[in-house]
C-alpha cells in the first residue's frame, strides 16, 4: 500500500510535483554548472594565461652571465655550457609531467653572410622548435616556440624542421630585420658553415625565407630558424642554450617558498607533491643533467595571483548559487507540503501515526529528489560545457568525457536530497503539530 | 484591508517577503560584483608589471656598450601623459666588468619606483633610499662576486665600489644584472636613461589611448605596448566577464522562478476569498488590482532589506576574493527594483487569470 | 415538565461517557467556551442525534468523542477508558480501533480512487485487504465504481465513499458530522438508509444534524444551546436538565 499511495502520488498528482520538481531541477542545474566551471576554470584560465609566455625557464648550471640589454646581447657569451636536447624528453618522466604543457628550447647564434640581391646580413638568431614531439611515444606533447608565443603574428609560414638538411633549411624573418634588409618571403640568404671537418665537406648554407613574423620586441631584430638548423649553423650539433617551459602550477604559498631540502621528509614528500613552480622547477633539475631552472617570476607570480583571484571568485559565485538554489528547493518544497495539509489531517483521522505520514512524504521527496536532482546534473554539467565552449572559444573542442564530472553527481544528488528533506522538514512538523480537527474544520 | 490581509496569514506573507528578499540580495549581490568586476581584474594585472615601454629609436650600429638616452624631462611627460595612476620607472644600462673581469650589465634606476612597477622582484632587502651607494645584486651576477659588500665595478676606466645591499630573484634577464641608484650611475658611466617602462592600468582600449598620448607628448621616441600584456589581459578579462554573465542569469533565472512558484502558490491557497470577493460583486479588475497591490508591497519590503542584504554580501566576497572592498552600488537598486516588481506580478496576474476561470459558487461550497 | 430526568440510563453499559467535560478556546476576543461542563452518556447500539443552532459547539462534541480533540477539563470515558490517560500513539490507535468518521466536507485523498481511499483506513489500521474494500464499497453501492478517482464521482457518491471507509475497520462507534449536509433529497435518501442499516447491525451513531428529518430518524436527541447540553428522548417531551 505504502508504495500504491507513492505511486499513485506521483502519477496523478503531476501539476503539485512539477513546481517543486522544477525547483529542484534549476537548483542542481544552477548548482552543477557552476561546481563545473568552478573546478575547470584552472585549466581554462591556465591555457589563457599562456598567452603570457612560459613561467619556467631552464639553463645550464654553469652558465656564464648573459649581458644582454633590451634582450639584445651586448656582448654574446662565447662558449659556455649547454644543456643537451636528447636530454629534453626526460622532462615526461618527472612527478608533474603531466601539468607540462608547452616545451621550447633556444639556441642563440649569430648569421653572417648576404642575401641574393647582395645586402650584407649581420644578424642575431635564434634556433628553435616551431612544432615538435617532446617525445617518440604516441600522445606525446607536440610543442615549440609558436605554441609558446601566441602572441608572435606571422606572415607566410612557419619552417618545417623536416626540411632542414646539412646545407639548407627555411627560415623566418623578424619584422624589423626584414624592414631593414629589405627581405621578403621566398628570399634566400646564403651564409656560412664552421669550419669544414674535411675539405670535401660542403661550405654553404642556406636560409630560404618562407615568412615574416611580428613579435612586437627585440625578436623583430632577429631570424628564427628550426633547431637543428641552429646548431649545424653554430657547429654544436644537439646543444640548447635555454628552455622556456611553461606548466600548470599551483599559486605560490608560504610553505612554496620553503627550500624542500630543509624540511622533515614527509614535509619534504607534500611539497615535492604539489606543484607548485618551485617544485616542478626542482624535478627539472633533478631530471635533465647539468641544468639549472627557474620560476620566470614575472609571470609566474602574476598567473598565480590572477588565477587565484578568478577561481576564488567562481568558487564563491559557486557558493552563492548554492544557497539561491538551496532556497529555491527548501522554499518549493515547504510549499508543496503546506498545500496537503488536508490530507495529512485526514490520515491522521484515519488513524495513521504521525511516523508513517512523515515517512510517505519524505519518501515523495526523495524520489523527487532524486530524479530531478540526477536530470539537473545532465543538464548542469550540459550546460557548463556548453558555456564553457562558447566562452572560452578556439581553445579546442571538448571531449565527451570531459563534460559530466562523475564525482559531482553523488555531491548534487545527496545536496539536492538533504536540502528538499530540510525544506520540507518545518512544513511536514507543522502539520503532524495540529490537531487533526483543527486542519479538517479549516478546510470545511 | 491591505495591512489586514497581510498580517492575517501572517506565515504565508512571512515566506513571501523572505522569498522576495532573497530574490532581491542575490540580484543585488551579483549584480554589484559583476559591476566591479572589471576594475578588479585589471587591478590583478597590474601585478605582471609594465605595459608600455618607452625607447629611444635604437642606434643601427650594434656591439655598442650603451643605449641612446632619452630627452631628460622625458620622464614627467610620461607621467602626464600616461595618468595619475600610471606607474612609471626610468632605467640606463652600461656594461661594466669585475674585478674578475666577467662583463656584466649594471643598471641605474629609481628603486622606490621600481619597488611599485615591479612588484613580482623577490629582493631580500631593497637599497635605502639614503644610500647613494647601494646596489641590488641579480642572484646570478651575484655568483660572479667576489664580496657582495664590496663590489668593485669598471667602467671605461672608472672603479666604483658599492656594496651589495641583497639579492635580486626574478628568474629572468634582471638577475644577470646589476641594480644602482640612477645619481650614482649617472655620475660613474655618464649614461642617462634610455628606457622609461610603464605600467598603464585599465583594459586594451586605455593603454591605446595612453600609448597615442605618449606618442604625441614624445615624438620621435619609440612608444611600445608590450604585446603579450595587453592582449591577454584583454582577452582573459573579456572571458571572465561573459564567464560571470552567464553564472549571473542562471542564477538569477533559478531564484526568479522559485520565488514565482513561492508566491503563486501562496496565491492560489487565497482562492476561496477570491471567489468570495467575485461572489460580493468585485471585478476581476478590481481583484486583480488587490492581489497586485499585496505582491507589490511585499516585493519593495524585500527590495529595501535584501538590497542591504546583497550589498553587505557583495562586500564580504568583494573583500574575501579580492581583498579589496565591492562598495554598495546605487544604480543597482532600480534593476533589483525593476525584477523584483516583475516577478512579483507574474506571480499574482498569472493564478489569478487561472482562477478566473473556476466559478465562484464551487470554491465556496468547498471543491 | 420541570421534572429532572435522570441522565444516567443502563450506565454499566455505556460506552461514551462525559463528566463535566468543558473545551475553550483562546482567541482574540478572549476566552471562548465552545462546550460547558457537558455531562451525559450514549450506550452502545444507540443513534443519537446531537442538534443545535450553529455556534452551539456540534462539531466540537463530535470532534471531542472523536478524540481529535482533548476537553480542557472534564472527563470523556469511550468504552470505559479514560482518554485523558492515553498517549498520543495509544490515542491514534484507539480511534482506528473504535471510531469512524464520516465528515460533512467529504474529505477524501484527491490522487488515490475510491477504493484506494477505503484501502487507506485499512492500512492505517491493521493491513490491506483489497477484496473487503471492494464488498464495503458494494455495500454503499459503489461497486461499480470503486476505480474512479474523487474528482470524478458525485457529492453523494463521494459522501458513500466516506461511510464506506468509515466502516471498513467495523468500528463500533461512527461519528458523523452533518452527513447530509451537502446532498441532494435523493443521495440524502440513500445515506439515512445506509446509516439505519448500520444501526441495525448494531452499531452506535452519534451525528451531528440540523435536518429535523435525518433527526428523527435517531433514537435520542442531545440538543445544544451556547455550549450547553440539553437532553431528552426521542418522540417524548422535551425535558430540560436540572442546572
Amino acid at each position: 500500500m505504502f508504495f500504491r499511495l507513492l505511486m499513485e502520488s506521483f502519477r496523478r498528482q503531476r501539476r503539485r510535483k512539477t513546481l517543486a520538481g522544477l525547483a529542484i531541477l534549476l537548483g542542481t542545474t544552477a548548482v552543477t554548472a557552476m561546481l563545473a566551471l568552478a573546478t575547470t576554470i584552472g585549466d581554462r584560465i591556465h591555457k589563457e594565461l599562456a598567452v603570457y609566455g612560459a613561467n619556467i625557464v631552464v639553463y645550464p648550471s654553469a652558465d656564464l652571465l648573459d649581458v644582454k640589454v633590451g634582450g639584445v646581447d651586448v656582448k654574446p657569451a662565447t662558449g659556455g655550457a649547454y644543456i643537451k636536447e636528447s636530454d629534453l624528453p626526460k622532462l615526461r618522466g618527472i612527478f608533474w609531467a603531466n601539468n607540462i604543457t608547452g616545451v621550447s628550447p633556444e639556441l642563440p647564434i649569430r648569421v653572417l653572410g648576404s642575401t641574393t640581391a647582395g645586402t650584407a646580413v649581420d644578424a642575431a638568431a635564434t634556433g628553435l622548435w616551431f612544432d615538435h614531439a617532446l617525445t617518440k611515444d604516441a600522445n606525446t606533447l607536440q610543442t615549440g616556440a609558436v605554441a609558446m608565443h601566441p602572441w608572435w603574428k606571422l606572415r607566410g609560414a612557419w619552417p618545417q624542421e623536416s626540411t632542414a638538411t646539412a646545407t639548407a633549411a627555411e627560415a623566418v624573418v623578424g619584422s624589423t630585420l626584414a624592414a631593414r634588409l629589405g627581405l621578403k618571403i621566398g628570399d634566400t640568404i646564403n651564409t656560412a658553415l664552421p669550419s669544414a671537418s674535411s675539405p670535401a665537406a660542403p661550405r654553404g648554407f642556406a636560409l630560404h625565407v618562407t615568412g615574416i613574423v611580428s613579435t612586437g620586441d627585440n625578436t623583430d631584430g632577429q631570424l628564427l630558424l628550426p633547431l637543428n638548423a641552429g646548431q649545424t649553423l653554430a657547429g654544436l650539433p644537439g646543444a640548447v642554450r635555454r628552455v622556456e617551459v611553461s606548466a600548470q602550477t599551483k599559486p605560490e604559498d608560504a610553505f612554496a617558498r620553503k627550500d624542500p631540502d630543509s624540511l622533515p621528509p614527509k614535509q619534504r614528500e607534500i611539497w615535492y607533491c604539489r606543484p607548485y613552480a618551485n617544485s616542478i622547477a626542482y624535478q627539472i633539475r633533478e631530471a635533465i643533467p647539468g641544468a639549472q631552472a627557474e620560476q620566470i617570476r614575472r609571470v609566474e607570480q602574476s598567473e598565480g595571483n590572477v588565477l587565484a583571484r578568478i577561481s576564488g571568485l567562481m568558487w564563491l559565485i559557486s557558493a552563492a548559487a548554492l544557497l539561491a538554489a538551496g532556497f529555491a528547493v527548501s522554499a518549493a518544497m515547504a510549499t508543496a507540503v503546506l498545500e496537503r495539509r488536508g490530507e495529512i489531517g485526514l490520515m491522521r483521522s484515519l488513524g495513521a501515526s504521525k511516523g508513517s505520514i512523515a515517512m510517505l512524504f519524505y519518501a515523495e521527496t526523495g524520489l523527487l529528489a532524486v530524479f530531478a536532482g540526477g536530470l539537473g546534473y545532465l543538464l548542469g554539467s550540459g550546460l557548463a560545457a556548453w558555456l564553457g565552449a562558447r566562452i572560452f572559444a578556439g581553445d579546442g573542442a571538448v571531449a565527451m568525457n570531459t563534460v559530466l564530472i562523475p564525482v559531482l553527481f553523488p555531491v548534487v544528488v545527496a545536496l539536492a536530497l538533504v536540502v528538499a528533506i530540510a525544506g520540507s522538514t518545518p512544513s511536514i512538523r507543522a502539520a503532524l503539530k495540529m490537531d487533526p480537527s483543527a486542519i479538517l474544520r479549516a478546510d470545511a | 484591508m491591505l495591512r489586514r490581509s497581510l498580517v492575517h496569514r501572517r506565515a504565508r506573507s512571512i515566506s513571501a517577503l523572505v522569498a522576495m528578499t532573497v530574490s532581491a540580495g542575490v540580484a543585488t549581490a551579483l549584480l554589484t560584483l559583476y559591476a566591479d568586476l572589471d576594475a578588479k581584474l585589471h587591478k590583478e594585472f597590474r601585478s605582471f608589471g609594465a605595459n608600455v615601454v618607452v625607447t629611444a629609436p635604437p642606434s643601427t650600429a650594434l656591439g655598442s656598450n650603451t643605449s641612446p638616452a632619452l630627452p631628460a624631462d622625458a620622464l614627467a611627460k610620461v607621467q602626464q601623459a600616461a595618468g595619475a595612476d600610471a606607474l612609471a620607472a626610468k632605467f640606463g644600462y652600461a656594461v661594466a666588468t669585475t674585478d674578475r673581469g666577467t662583463s656584466v650589465v649594471v643598471a641605474g634606476t629609481d628603486f622606490d619606483a621600481v619597488k611599485r612597477l615591479n612588484s613580482w622582484w623577490q629582493v631580500d632587502a631593497w637599497p635605502p633610499a639614503t644610500d647613494a651607494n647601494a646596489a641590488l645584486l641579480g642572484q646570478r651576477a651575484a655568483n660572479f662576486i667576489a664580496d657582495e659588500h664590496a663590489v668593485t665595478l669598471n667602467f671605461a676606466g672608472h672603479p666604483l665600489t658599492l656594496h651589495g645591499v641583497g639579492r635580486l630573484r626574478t628568474g629572468g634577464d634582471e638577475d644577470s644584472r646589476i641594480y644602482v641608484p640612477m645619481a650614482a650611475f649617472t655620475a660613474w658611466t655618464g649614461v642617462h636613461p634610455s628606457v622609461i617602462e610603464i605600467q598603464v592600468s585599465g583594459g586594451a582600449a586605455k593603454v591605446e589611448a595612453a600609448i597615442t598620448r605618449l606618442r604625441q607628448e614624445l615624438p620621435g621616441m619609440q612608444v611600445e605596448p608590450v604585446r603579450q600584456l595587453v592582449e591577454g589581459e584583454s582577452r582573459i578579462v573579456d572571458r571572465t566577464h561573459a564567464l560571470m554573465y552567464g553564472s549571473v542569469l542562471l542564477i538569477a533565472l533559478t531564484v526568479a522562478v522559485s520565488v514565482l512558484a513561492t508566491l503563486s502558490a501562496s496565491v492560489l491557497e487565497r482562492r476561496r476569498d477570491f471567489a468570495l470577493m467575485k461572489a460580493l460583486g468585485g471585478t476581476q479588475v478590481q481583484l486583480m488590482g488587490m492581489f497586485l497591490l499585496e505582491a507589490l508591497v511585499l516585493a519593495l519590503a524585500g527590495v529595501i532589506v535584501g538590497f542591504v542584504i546583497g550589498s553587505a554580501a557583495a562586500w564580504a566576497i568583494s573583500q574575501v576574493n579580492f581583498h579589496t572592498a565591492s562598495l554598495p552600488r546605487l544604480q543597482v537598486l532600480p534593476l533589483v527594483l525593476l525584477l523584483n516588481v516583475l516577478i512579483a506580478a507574474m506571480a499574482s496576474l498569472f493564478p489569478v487569470r487561472v482562477l478566473r476561470g473556476l466559478q465562484p459558487a464551487a470554491l465556496l461550497k468547498g471543491e | 415538565m420541570d421534572n429532572p430526568v435522570d441522565l444516567e440510563t443502563r450506565p454499566d453499559c455505556a460506552v461514551i461517557s462525559l463528566n463535566g467535560v468543558t473545551r475553550e478556546y483562546v482567541g482574540h476576543g478572549g476566552v471562548v467556551r465552545a462546550l460547558d461542563h457537558a455531562a451525559f452518556t450514549i450506550v452502545a447500539g444507540e443513534w443519537v442525534a446531537i442538534t443545535g443552532p450553529s455556534g452551539s459547539g456540534k462539531s466540537t462534541l463530535v470532534n471531542l468523542i472523536g478524540c481529535l480533540d482533548h476537553p480542557t477539563s472534564g472527563e470523556l470515558k469511550i468504552d470505559n477508558v479514560d482518554v485523558a490517560t492515553m498517549s498520543a500513539t495509544e490515542l491514534d490507535r484507539f480511534r482506528s480501533d473504535k471510531i469512524g468518521f464520516i465528515f460533512q466536507q467529504f474529505h477524501l485523498i484527491p490522487y488515490l480512487s475510491a477504493l484506494e481511499n477505503v484501502m487507506l483506513a485499512q492500512y492505517f489500521h491493521s493491513m490491506t485487504d483489497e477484496a473487503e474494500a471492494r464488498a464495503a464499497l458494494e455495500r454503499v453501492g459503489l461497486g461499480k465504481r470503486a476505480e474512479h478517482l474523487p474528482s470524478e464521482l458525485s457529492g453523494g457518491e463521494q459522501q458513500r465513499v466516506c461511510i464506506a471507509r468509515a466502516l471498513i475497520n467495523n468500528p463500533p462507534i461512527l461519528l458523523a458530522d452533518e452527513p447530509t449536509g451537502n446532498l441532494d433529497a435523493a443521495n440524502q435518501k440513500i445515506v439515512a438508509e445506509l446509516l439505519q442499516d448500520l444501526h441495525s447491525h448494531g452499531h452506535t451513531i452519534v451525528m451531528v444534524t440540523h435536518d429535523p428529518e435525518m433527526a428523527a430518524l435517531a433514537q435520542r436527541k442531545i440538543a445544544l444551546s451556547h455550549g450547553k447540553v440539553f437532553c431528552h428522548p426521542v418522540g417524548g417531551s422535551m425535558v430540560t436538565l436540572r442546572r
